[in-house]
């Protein structure tokens, strides 16, 4: 069933529309909220508020294509709803140069981008992930979550986030900058404590 | 990182290229950085082992972050509470 085909069920409010709906967007809008709220009794509420506003202002929904970027759209509003109290941070790559580069000497950078082979490195890799993602300021996350978690184009991002599409390419590209550099330094802690006393 | 890579570049020219590199590094690894941008970066930092680093670490960032679509195991069962509070919610309407 295409989102055309689901939205005319739901319009209808034919059996199994819901259920539908919930399988083809349900764990993904529940991964988007617990990630952007970093609370999971705030993403709960988000969750379930994006879930019912949704589906009942599905029928109003003109453009069935659309349907993804507006409900992240739906659910990115109720995130910052729930956040709106937290004061704004901001990213600058000067945070992230290499060091000496600018002064043309020779330091070495870290090459850790051969990925653990084993079920455990990988998961604890994934877990420093989501951890520098959980240190992301808020509007940054959802630029990241949005682009690379759940492959919405820039455009779409743009939309759903009421920003401009070179807002989204200038938080994405600090975003990663961020998370690659925490993922740095998970590899320095790793790699520190594997060196022999 | 060989010791010619910023020969005969003034600091001034050291720090716009760097500046530079780093803005645009995302869309370098992702190869959708203007053509005359990459073919510059890969003359003046061939074989530089700190961007060389960069690069494939962004790219390894990248990875990852695609690779994690699915929300933790752990929040299956607040997952499918939630899920069933909104379907009472909407049968009581």
């Amino acid at each position: 069933m295409d989102d055309e085909r689901l939205l005319r069920a739901i319009v209808e409010n034919e059996p199994g529309a819901f259920e539908e709906f919930v399988r083809r967007y349900g764990r993904r809008l529940m991964a988007f909220s617990v990630r952007t709220c970093n609370n999971v009794e705030n993403a709960e509420d988000v969750f379930q508020d994006t879930l019912l506003k949704a589906y009942l202002a599905l029928a109003s929904l003109r453009e069935p294509r659309a349907l993804r970027t507006w409900l992240y759209r739906v659910a990115a509003n109720n995130c910052r709803m729930m956040r709106r109290r937290e004061r704004a941070r901001q990213i600058s790559l000067d945070d992230y140069k290499p060091p000496g580069w600018e002064d043309g000497e020779v330091i070495e950078v870290a090459d850790w981008s051969d990925l653990p082979d084993d079920a455990a490195g990988r998961a604890e890799l994934r877990q420093a992930f989501e951890e520098g993602l959980r240190e992301l300021p808020a509007e940054y996350r959802m630029v990241v979550l949005m682009r690379d978690v759940e492959g919405l184009s820039t455009r779409e991002t743009a939309e759903a986030l009421d920003i401009g599409e070179s807002a989204v390419k200038m938080r994405l590209h600090r975003a990663r900058m961020a998370l690659r550099q925490h993922l740095s330094e998970h590899h320095e802690r790793v790699e520190g404590a594997e060196v022999p006393a | 990182m060989p010791n010619d890579v910023f020969e005969g570049m003034s600091r001034a020219e050291r720090e716009r290229l760097c500046a530079e590199v780093l803005e645009r590094l995302s869309d370098y690894v992702e190869a959708t950085a203007p053509e005359d941008f990459c073919r510059r970066v890969e003359q003046q930092l061939a074989g530089c082992q700190p961007f060389e680093a960069y690069c494939n670490t962004l790219a390894a960032t990248i990875a990852l972050a695609r690779a994690c679509d699915e929300p933790p195991e752990a929040l299956n069962e607040r997952y499918e509470r939630c899920v069933e509070v909104v379907r009472r919610r909407l049968e009581e309407r």
